[in-house]
């Protein structure tokens, strides 16, 4: 089912435009990727439309006013966020299921490239099972030209210029899509920043292992990512390349009524001496 | 909640990410036999197994280090040398030919092909094996051994996947001359007389001078040529098949068109095919298997048994020899195709399939048993040998 509807389509399109972009894989690639999220691009935008809506109505007077309101009763909290969501026609999991949807899409563009390099006999005998017979001179193009500048697409840079690039854009793309948000809760603040600076390093240290040609499909991706958020929402530059953690947490609400958690336990006690 | 659902969403892409990396480079394994001995190259040992009665005769390396490569590719054999060759350590994108004392298994010498000119298992560097990439710097060069080697006359011949050919001295370790193609090698070369035919995924067929390694002719097919040639009985005739699913006879000696099979394999032609009382058998990845008159490319009849076929047929007697990659084994009738007996294995049957000893044997890949040998009329399995842990 997935192979039908997902894989075999994006194989045979990337081996189609291949064909067309003068047997270029690398260019194959970049242009494959930017058609890909150009038609997934209304998903993204409904995503991107949604999490703006959050963030206006989170950065509102009405939100902080209620934060501080129930600061410490986090049950009347969580029914006046709902009813200024209702208000304001906000579903806070609006920008879920578009992601949800696009994320089959990308995972089957990423497998379609790596299927398509095949650095392997295992790899190339796979591949056989995945091209429509009707596609034109298809097995003339295997395998795929994989040689561009210092790099073989099949295996991974062994001058670590990719891996580089891989941290930096994800990095990039992380603090771009995830603006600073007020929010209620301080660990809510530390395990987005954490999520900023841990995703480029553990997707670096994959793209270690990566053939370069996938190393290629997730800079081309993080890039088209950025400029795609960036032509449909403002963006602050200026945090973004900061390196200073973005969101300012709020006064955290008690957890239930009457009950402390454990930092404002150590907080009071530190204001007692 | 959202940003809980953001870190899942993110853990689970890296997951899915990581699962979709490379491959790990290991493949179905090389076998080789001269009858009596069958050497298995699977995972990071070479075993030399009695044909007779299954058990080992040796295995190299007794002692599997952290710098052991893999071993995938058909080893090469003489009366004195066996010559192996192996991926380097992991990582390395390196290959390492080995030349072992044929009754122990002991090493006699090694070769290293290293595109960054280092060695990380002390094997001298073959002459022209390094690379100097832009600015100097070495580039992604993928030495590994993933063919098989052919043997002739003392010289041992083996293909790289980065399209280098190289011909080595089996009882020295030297190398003697070297060839680049444009792509990968996949397959043993095929030596006759004073030529060796390689073939090479860059759609091409190329006949070198077996002393000097110049080349003598090369032959486009327009499509990747994964398997070895087949020579003709009296030797003036290669056969060949490739993924545009043709099956083509070229001169030996000029390289000319001399057929093309008049129709197209339902997909890929992987193995070269067999030769046997004037008909060529082939397989296509699509299971198909062809019998054509090699004198003239016409069709005689063709069967589908099972899945996926890389492996040549094998002939012994009337019947003809067939693996899948679902485990299957096949004897099918020589007439007519027609199915004989079929068996089943755990594994899958990529590997060469060989007679000796009127056993049928198989290296079946990712099974239980690393060589399992059944009788020709399919009813036992006098052999099954699985390596001790």
């Amino acid at each position: 089912m997935w192979d039908t509807l997902i894989l075999n389509p994006m194989l045979n399109a990337l081996l189609f435009l291949y064909q067309q972009l003068f047997h270029n894989f690398t260019l194959t690639i970049l242009v494959f990727t930017i058609l890909i999220r150009l038609i997934t691009f209304p998903l993204t935008w409904q995503t991107q439309k949604s999490q703006k809506k959050l963030q206006t109505l989170q950065q509102s007077d009405n939100w902080k006013a209620m934060q501080a309101k129930y600061a410490k009763d986090r049950e009347k909290l969580n029914q006046e966020q709902m009813k200024l969501y209702q208000e304001a026609g906000v579903n806070p999991f609006g920008s879920c299921l578009p992601m949800l949807v696009q994320f089959p899409v990308l995972i089957g563009l990423y497998q379609a490239i790596n299927l398509a390099m095949a650095a392997g006999p295992v790899q190339l005998l796979d591949l056989s099972k995945h091209i429509y017979p009707f596609l034109t001179g298809a097995s003339g193009l295997i395998p795929l030209q994989n040689e561009f500048l210092w790099l073989n697409l099949g295996l991974p840079d062994p001058l670590y210029v990719l891996t580089a690039l891989v941290v930096i854009t994800t990095y990039l793309q992380s603090k771009v899509m995830t603006p600073a948000q007020a929010t209620a809760d301080p660990q809510a603040a530390a395990m987005s920043n954490q999520m900023t600076l841990m995703m480029p390093i553990m997707i670096g240290w994959m793209s270690l292992q990566f053939p370069s040609g996938l190393s290629i499909y997730w800079i081309i991706g993080n890039i088209v990512s950025v400029v795609q958020y960036a032509f449909t929402a403002p963006v602050n530059w200026k945090q973004v390349f900061s390196l200073r953690p973005a969101p300012k947490a709020l006064p955290a609400p008690e957890k239930g009524k009457g009950g402390s958690s454990r930092s404002d336990k150590v907080e009071k006690a530190g204001r007692a001496r | 909640m959202r940003l809980k659902y953001m870190t899942f969403l993110g853990v689970l892409g890296a997951i899915l990410l990581a699962a979709c990396g490379a491959a790990p480079s290991q493949t179905w394994p090389g076998l080789t036999t001269n009858g009596e001995i069958a050497y298995v190259a699977s995972g990071q040992q070479v075993h030399a197994v009695r044909v007779a009665d299954g058990s080992q005769a040796w295995v190299f390396p007794a002692v599997i280090s952290n710098t052991t490569g893999v071993f995938v590719a058909d080893p090469g054999l003489s009366a004195d040398i066996i010559v192996v060759g192996s991926e380097g350590p992991t990582g390395s994108y390196s290959g390492i030919l080995y030349g072992l004392n044929a009754a122990d298994g002991l090493q006699q010498w090694c070769l290293a092909f290293d595109a960054k000119g280092v060695t990380r298992t002390g094997c001298p560097l073959a002459t022209g094996g390094t690379e100097a990439g832009l600015f100097g710097l070495s580039p992604a060069v993928d030495n590994r051994i993933v063919g098989g080697l052919a043997m002739a006359d003392g010289v041992a011949y083996v293909g790289l996947a980065n399209g280098k050919f190289f011909a080595v001295d089996a009882a020295t370790g030297r190398d003697q001359w070297q060839f680049k193609a444009e792509r990968d090698i996949w397959a043993p070369p095929l030596v006759a007389s004073d030529n060796v035919y390689v073939t090479s995924l860059d759609h091409h067929v190329y006949a070198l001078d077996t002393a000097t390694g110049t080349l003598r002719w090369k032959r486009d097919l327009l499509a990747a040529v994964a398997g070895t040639p087949t020579l003709s009985e009296d030797g003036e005739t290669i056969y060949v098949g490739t993924f545009g699913s043709e099956l083509y006879a070229l001169d030996a000696q000029t390289g000319e068109l001399r057929w093309a099979t008049p129709f197209k394999a339902v997909n890929w032609i992987w193995a070269g095919p067999t030769l046997s009382e004037g008909v060529l058998y082939f397989t296509d990845v699509a299971g198909n298997v062809y019998a054509v008159e090699a004198a003239t490319s016409t069709a005689l009849w063709m069967v589908k048994p099972g899945g996926l076929m890389r492996a040549a047929p094998a002939v012994a007697g009337d019947l003809l020899y067939v693996g899948d990659r679902d485990g299957n084994l096949f004897g099918l009738n020589r007439s007519d195709g027609s199915l004989n007996w079929p068996q089943t294995l755990k594994g899958q049957l990529l590997a060469p399939i060989l007679i000796a000893n009127d056993l049928v044997l198989v290296a079946p890949f990712s099974g239980e048993n690393l060589l399992v040998g059944y009788s020709t009329d399919g009813k036992t399995v006098p052999l099954a040998f699985a390596p001790t842990k």
